[in-house]
């Protein structure tokens, strides 16, 4: 394993390295490479990725394999109703022997989070950790606290029509940089876990591909990914068609557009190309753009919409 | 396909603000056409649209095939027997309100939203059928702009624009479309005869001069203010008091009714008119009157205007009726005199009184005359007596007894207007056996400040009478004029008294009113000399200014074809030079060439596809082409998003590979 060469945009050794990471993700969940490449170029643009999909489809093993695999300190919480911000932040608390308060951190203080299932907190406390994801920082007593770098949060979120969920508006929805699903698991992950592999014990006998200094390096490098005025070009027009579509309504906003132009830049970095070419855009677009539009035709998933918008726009 | 295009098949797929414009859009074209419908068409077509309008926007069905072809057999009907039948400019626009109604009613698509624009386009033509007026067209070009702008809307993919937004670039197409227009109207082979020439309804053009005069039966006087004609004089006009327009000569009395006799259709013996004193030459225009009468100022001379003659009663006539605004030019004398005797016929017709009639009348008219010393001092004797005793002249008098209505007059009411003192004149005339006829038609006019012309209006009808006097001929006395002399001396409208209704209201009375009045016919008889009045002659008469001497009708199209052609070719060059895009990325046009040579060959080249993913696509399918595609490719995106200092290198790549590139 080398040093992330902060040289070079994008330099052989870095390639190798994102391939790599990728391959041991891959040998852990199964037949899930676009997601898994989706869930590494978050991290890469340092956004923050959410995953929606039903119990028990491997949301919490993906963003634990993440964590092993970049080398990242993970810590999980498990969102509940009667969760409060204090149980994720942290606390001040008297303490006898030095006569003072002293801040005890919270969960937060990590490099990787799994938000699990954060829709079942109230609004109070989603809101709370939507703060700390958007400054990075805690504040108690008037003393801030910065979080780790990198940090990552994985929010999980089960599908809004399940009982007992406050769903996160498109506003807070915003906050993540992206959204992906699972789905089911392949027949191959299937039939290896009713063979009783488990990945919990697969994901402790894995090595870091990572070190931290490498990943932030990595992450340097990612707005350094060329963009031409051609990309530019198409990437307008696909945000001004979403703008035009009435069930769209509003359309994407400007800041939707530059998470589209990061997560593109990520994304062409972990396919090794130093400049964003459109395929990079359309590969990135479901997961970026869907989420923070209020969508209200509900005939077709996500992605079938996000499909059908990119196969109206032509490439300029 | 999963997300909806904006269309889908269902009736409320129409948005409901684009239904709004529509119906909006309608109402505007209905609106002056609104006093000729039958009073249930336009509730009904509201009733109609407010129903769609409803459905729009609160979801629901249309009503069924069943229910809108009864609904149509009904409204056929109901159009049918209202206006006997469905032809005619009436019963065709009834028709086409209602079954405009009816057609929201079915309204599912854009096309239809189009189809029933399109119908308002055609409504605001059929507007022009009924009127030509210049604030109809004003309303009519704001009617237009309203229906493009509609149409503009309801074409629109997606989300309508704001309205001042479509209206402003609806307003734009309107104004690069003017040139094309008065192109076209200015050069457009032009018939004899007004484009609108559609058969008049009987009773079309209205009149203050009528066959028929009864005095006492109503107050028949004509108080409208529209216009009759305009006059031009060459050099100065003769002074109003001396302005005797003539119309219809009545010379057939039956006791009460005064009518026209057979005289009038024979033509006038031209060698027995001797006119003196200084000409008067002018132009009249004159305004369509359904009847085939020409006004001239007493008496007009030879050369007369083509198909025109004076019959025996020296009335100026046409050979057909005046359906449209006709123009003129006369030369009268004032002065004139009838030579040569009366036949015996005529001399019958003209002292004709029935057995028994007005006998007051004729006792008085016997017993004056044999007071007098002769035939003169008998008519100044009778003047005498209009101005001396108190006679009334009054625009509404009281009805007369119809068994003897000149007796009554003289003799109790002594109130009436021209054609009381001008029948009861006569009637003394006659009953002294002096030969006497009433003629009718205008007295007097209103100069236009603004446009150093006359005009005369419906409200300036009047009567008078001719007698003939042995060595005289026929002379002209006016009664009126010795009752209310102000009446000849300053015009009818300047002389009503107190308490008379006065035309025109109280407009005369302030004097920037009238001007207004008066700047206003300036403006409508401009219009219609130069814009409903653009003839053959006119269009002629422009031409050669420009030196185009009488084209003929294809010399004229070629022409129009030359400018329009000429335009349309600046203003594409002006649009190609403002609305070039900024770059042209020569690495595109390339890429295009190379797209183009792909689908020549039967390969699917979708917009959104990106060139590698298209690359990988057909070289999977086709791996024979593989290498070239991805030369091509791996060029073009070099050149076009790549980072790259060898930009012309990477493009000259891309044209040698495109060039070569046989799929």
């Amino acid at each position: 394993m080398s040093q992330a060469n902060t040289g070079a945009v994008n330099s052989a050794e870095n390639l190798a390295l994102l391939d790599t990471a990728l391959a041991t993700l891959n040998r852990i969940i199964l037949d899930k490479d676009r997601q898994l490449r989706l869930a590494v170029a978050c991290l890469l643009a340092r956004g923050h990725l959410l995953i929606e999909d039903m119990p028990g489809v491997g949301k919490t093993t993906l963003a634990h394999a993440l964590a092993r695999i970049m080398g990242l300190s993970y810590q999980r919480i498990q969102f509940t109703s009667d969760l409060l911000p204090a149980d994720i932040l942290g606390a001040s608390i008297f303490e006898q022997d030095s006569q003072r308060f002293r801040f005890h951190k919270g969960p937060v203080f990590t490099q990787l989070m799994l938000a699990d299932e954060i829709n079942r907190a109230t609004p109070k406390t989603q809101s709370a950790l939507l703060e700390v994801m958007e400054e990075h920082q805690v504040t108690a007593d008037g003393e801030t606290f910065p979080l780790p770098e990198p940090f990552f949060v994985v929010g999980t979120q089960n599908p809004t029509s399940h009982i007992g969920t406050f769903p996160l508006p498109e506003s807070q929805l915003d906050r993540f940089l992206m959204r992906i699903s699972l789905g089911f698991p392949g027949q191959a992950l299937e039939r290896e876990l009713l063979k009783g592999n488990d990945r919990r014990e697969m994901i402790a006998e894995t090595a870091p591909v990572l070190k931290t200094e490498q990943l932030l390096a990595l992450q340097k490098l990612v707005p350094g990914i060329h963009i031409s005025s051609a990309l530019l070009d198409y990437l307008q027009a696909l945000v001004l068609h979403t703008r035009q579509l009435p069930q769209l309504a509003p359309g994407m906003s400007p800041r939707a557009a530059i998470a589209l132009m990061r997560a593109a830049q990520a994304w062409a970095m972990i396919h090794g190309e130093n400049a964003v070419l459109p395929e990079h855009v359309q590969a990135v677009f479901p997961g970026v753009a869907m989420h923070r539009m209020a969508v209200t035709d509900y005939s077709s998933s996500p992605d079938e919409q996000a499909r059908a918008i990119i196969e109206a726009v032509a490439i300029p | 396909m999963s997300v909806p295009r904006q269309q889908s098949a269902g009736p409320q797929a129409l948005e409901s603000s684009a239904i709004a414009w529509v119906i909006g859009a309608l109402c505007m074209t209905l609106l002056p056409h609104a006093p000729y419908l039958p009073v249930w068409t336009l509730p009904m077509f509201l009733l109609t649209s407010g129903w769609r309008f409803w459905i729009a926007m609160h979801g629901g069905e249309l009503p069924s095939r069943w229910i809108r072809l009864a609904l149509a057999t009904a409204g056929f009907i109901l159009v049918y027997t209202s206006q006997r039948g469905i032809n005619g400019v009436a019963a065709g626009t009834t028709l086409l309100v209602v079954m405009i109604g009816l057609k929201m009613l079915e309204t599912r698509t854009r096309r239809d939203n189009i189809l029933l624009l399109v119908l308002a386009y055609f409504l605001i033509l059929a507007s022009f059928l009924r009127e030509q007026g210049p604030v109809l067209a004003a309303y009519e070009a704001l009617a237009t702009w309203a229906v493009t702008t509609s149409l503009l809307q309801v074409t629109r993919h997606g989300r309508l624009l704001a309205s001042r937004e479509a209206l402003r670039i609806a307003g734009q197409f309107m104004l690069q479309a003017l040139p094309v227009m008065l192109v076209l109207f200015l050069l457009f082979p032009r018939i004899p005869g007004p484009f609108w020439a559609l058969p008049k309804a009987s009773g079309a053009g209205v009149s203050g001069l009528s066959e028929e005069m009864s005095p006492g039966t109503l107050a028949q006087l004509s108080l409208s203010d529209e216009v009759a004609f305009r006059v031009n004089f060459v050099g100065q006009s003769p002074p109003t008091s001396r302005l005797y327009w003539r119309g219809p000569v009545l010379d057939k009395f039956d006791g009460r009714n005064w009518s026209r006799s057979n005289w009038s259709a024979l033509p006038a013996d031209m060698a027995s008119l001797a006119y003196q004193g200084p000409a008067t030459d002018y132009t009249v225009s004159l305004m369509p009157n359904g009847k085939p009468w020409l006004l001239a100022l007493d008496l007009p001379s030879q050369p007369l205007p083509p198909n025109a003659r004076l019959n025996r009663q020296l009335q100026l006539v046409s050979l057909k009726p005046v359906n449209d605004r006709l123009s003129y030019t006369l030369r009268s004398y004032l002065d004139f005199q009838t030579l040569g005797p009366l036949s015996k016929r005529e001399t019958n017709t003209y002292t004709y009184l029935p057995e028994g009639s007005n006998p007051r009348s004729q006792a008085l008219a016997r017993q004056m005359r044999g007071q007098a010393a002769g035939n003169a001092d008998f008519i100044q004797a009778v003047l005498r007596k209009f101005n001396q005793e108190p006679y009334v002249y009054t625009l509404t008098p009281r009805l007369l007894d119809m068994r003897h209505p000149s007796d009554d007059f003289l003799f109790n009411t002594r109130e009436g207007f021209c054609e009381y003192y001008a029948s009861s004149f006569a009637v003394l005339m006659r009953a002294a056996g002096i030969p006497a006829r009433i003629v009718t038609g205008y007295q007097g006019g209103e100069a236009n400040p603004f446009g150093d012309y006359m005009v005369v209006r419906q409200s300036s009808a009047h009567a008078w009478t001719e007698v003939w006097l042995q060595g005289q001929g026929w002379t002209r006395v006016d009664p009126t004029a010795a009752v209310a002399p102000e009446r000849i001396e300053l015009g009818l409208p300047d002389s009503l008294r107190l308490g008379d209704p006065m035309p025109g209201g109280l407009m005369r009375s302030v004097a920037i009113l009238a001007d207004i009045r008066m700047a206003w016919d300036l403006a409508n008889a401009r219009w219609d000399e130069f814009v409903l009045g653009y003839g053959p002659e006119l269009q002629m008469d422009l031409l050669s200014r420009f030196g185009l001497n009488m084209p003929s009708p294809v010399q004229l199209v070629l022409v129009i074809f030359a400018l329009v052609g000429g335009f349309l070719l600046l203003l594409t060059l002006y649009l190609a030079r403002h609305y070039r895009p900024q770059t042209r990325d020569r690495a595109l046009v390339l890429y295009r060439r190379f797209i183009k040579k792909l689908a020549k060959a039967g390969y699917d080249t979708p917009m959104y596809e990106s060139p590698k993913d298209l690359a990988n696509r057909i070289g999977r399918q086709h791996p024979r082409i593989q290498g070239q595609l991805n030369l091509v490719v791996d060029s073009y995106l070099i050149a076009r998003y790549r980072k790259t200092d060898r930009y012309e290198l990477a493009l000259e790549q891309l044209r040698k590979a495109v060039q070569d590139f046989k799929p």
